[in-house]
């Protein structure tokens, strides 16, 4: 049984070695379909990602009117941290905002004087808020609807503007990321099958070229299992040699697009190479498992008609 | 040792290669099976290491059936044949030590007796001095002398030779009859197939004619009559 596996590892071997073209030809189409692969993990992360941003900007803003207490404040933030439908709430004073959109507004003097002369009257330039994020985006209605019910609906208004505005802009975002991802599917359906279809033939060709070789083995009285088996090892090699390289690829490719995402998703981005190392074993193991059995199976076909007695 | 009994062998649309064929081997003998091309030579060959089954008939070896052979025994059957062909039949992407090693390896031989039995064999067929060589880098004639030896590493009991000097000048089949010839003398039984008449009338062995798929005769110290 050893002496057997040790013959059959060192067919293998030399195989590849003599065969070195053959090998890196079926290593290059490998790493072609595992590329196919890894970029379309690398798409959806970025979808995702762009509608988690977009999704975690939309909040609903009440403003209190200046007859409210603080208690009634507290007491109303209170009760609004308590609804199951809450993420956070942040209170913001009168002079917070103030501050705020003098920072905001840094360069623009005209709105700066204008604040200054309603500051010179004492009138109260803008109102205390309580900033609400919800757990989820779809939750903000049933926020609304509480809140409208609330016993102090008197002492404030809604801004609901801004919600809508994002509440409209993430519908929108999320039918176009749908169909892209709807398109992405279909898209990746086509390339796995082309990819597949490329790791199949390859592997046609590579068992086709030893076919003379495969019948003299048989005329020699090797069984099919001694035939079969340098062959199969031989896929598993380009396979591990494959995901290595995949790895180096998909490691330098995340070094080069990480300022690009930096800057695309300003203050949400995603590290790639965090998220393949906390993946690692799910994205990488998972690929080799896949190709291993899909060019194992297909070199499985391929080798069955040389393989008649 | 050889028992074929009425074998008939078919091919799709309409040709009988091998028709009604009946033959006994004793063992240690040397028979040259001769005729023309497309007489069914070759194919009364292919079934006696079960490449093909026949289509009627019953063929028998050593005491043993193969008519109706089993896939997964025909291994077993052919590390108990030893053949050789015109275009010799060797790997191309391994040396003459190895080529020789592969068959010894297939019957699960280890190492040491690999290492013991394998020189003498090439000293045999004198390629000791060759054995790392590829065979695109050895003549025909040693190329031819690499494949008998590596028919010879099971010791069998019958050697098949289909045209074996067919790509070979006249000195290069010479030696391998020669070869051919020591090796009976061991008490192997050798099947002969040839068109060579030179050869067949040089041997003075038995000679079985064939002509249209059938033995149109069989001499026992014959010559090539067609």
């Amino acid at each position: 049984m050893f002496v057997n596996f040790r013959r059959v590892f060192k067919f293998a071997a030399q195989d590849f070695g003599r065969n070195i073209w053959l090998s890196i030809v079926n290593i290059t189409i490998l790493i072609l379909a595992l590329l196919t692969i890894n970029f379309l993990i690398i798409f959806n992360l970025l979808t995702n990602n762009a509608i988690h941003v977009i999704k975690e900007k939309v909040d609903v803003s009440i403003y209190f009117k200046q007859t409210i207490t603080q208690e009634q404040i507290d007491d109303l933030k209170q009760k609004i941290s308590s609804s199951q439908y809450i993420k956070s709430v942040d209170y913001v004073s009168e002079e917070e905002s103030l501050e705020n959109f003098i920072t905001k507004h840094a360069q623009d003097e005209n709105l700066l004087n204008a604040i200054e002369e309603l500051k010179k009257d004492n009138s109260s330039v803008f109102l205390a808020s309580l900033k609400i994020k919800a757990k989820d985006i779809s939750m903000y209605e049933s926020i609304l609807k509480e809140l409208k019910e609330s016993q102090y609906v008197d002492l404030f208004e809604i801004d609901e503007n801004q919600f809508q505005d994002y509440t409209l802009m993430t519908q929108r975002l999320i039918n176009i990321s749908d169909k892209i991802r709807l398109f992405a599917y279909v898209l990746s359906g086509v390339f796995m099958l082309i990819a597949f279809m490329m790791v199949f033939n390859t592997i046609k060709i590579a068992i086709y070229t030893h076919r003379d070789e495969i019948a003299i083995m048989k005329l020699v009285g090797a069984t099919e299992n001694f035939i079969k088996a340098p062959f199969i090892l031989n896929i598993l090699f380009y396979n591990m040699i494959a995901l290595i390289l995949i790895i180096v690829i998909v490691y330098l490719g995340g070094i080069f697009l990480q300022p690009i995402m930096d800057k695309l998703f300003e203050g949400y981005t995603i590290n790639l190479i965090s998220y393949f190392n906390s993946n690692f074993i799910v994205i990488f193991f998972g690929q080799l498992l896949l190709s291993c059995v899909f060019s194992i199976i297909s070199s499985l076909i391929s080798i069955k008609r040389y393989l008649k007695f | 040792m050889i028992k074929l009994n009425n074998i008939s062998k078919f091919y799709k649309p309409d040709v009988w290669a091998v028709n009604k064929v009946s033959l006994d081997i004793d063992p240690g003998e040397f028979v040259s099976i001769v005729g023309q091309s497309g007489t069914g030579k070759s194919t009364l060959a292919k079934l006696l290491f079960a490449e093909e089954r026949p289509t009627e008939g019953t063929i028998e070896i050593g005491g043993w059936d193969i008519t109706d052979i089993k896939q997964h025994e025909v291994p077993y059957l052919r590390r108990q044949i030893g053949f050789i062909f015109q275009d010799f039949k060797l790997l191309p992407k391994k040396n003459i030590y190895e080529n020789i090693s592969f068959a010894m390896q297939t019957s699960g031989m280890d190492d040491s007796q690999i290492k013991k039995v394998l020189p003498q064999i090439l000293k045999i067929v004198g390629l000791q001095h060759k054995a790392e060589r590829y065979p695109n880098q050895l003549s025909g004639g040693e190329q031819q002398r690499a494949a008998i030896a590596r028919s010879l590493v099971h010791q069998p009991k019958l050697l098949i030779a289909d045209e074996p000097t067919g790509n070979l000048d006249s000195i290069n089949s010479r030696e391998i009859i020669d070869l051919l010839l020591r090796i009976n003398h061991l008490n192997t039984t050798v099947i002969l197939v040839t068109h060579n008449r030179d050869i067949v009338n040089s041997l003075n062995k038995r000679v079985v004619t064939m002509e249209g798929g059938r033995i149109i005769s069989d001499q026992k110290r014959g010559r090539y009559i067609l």
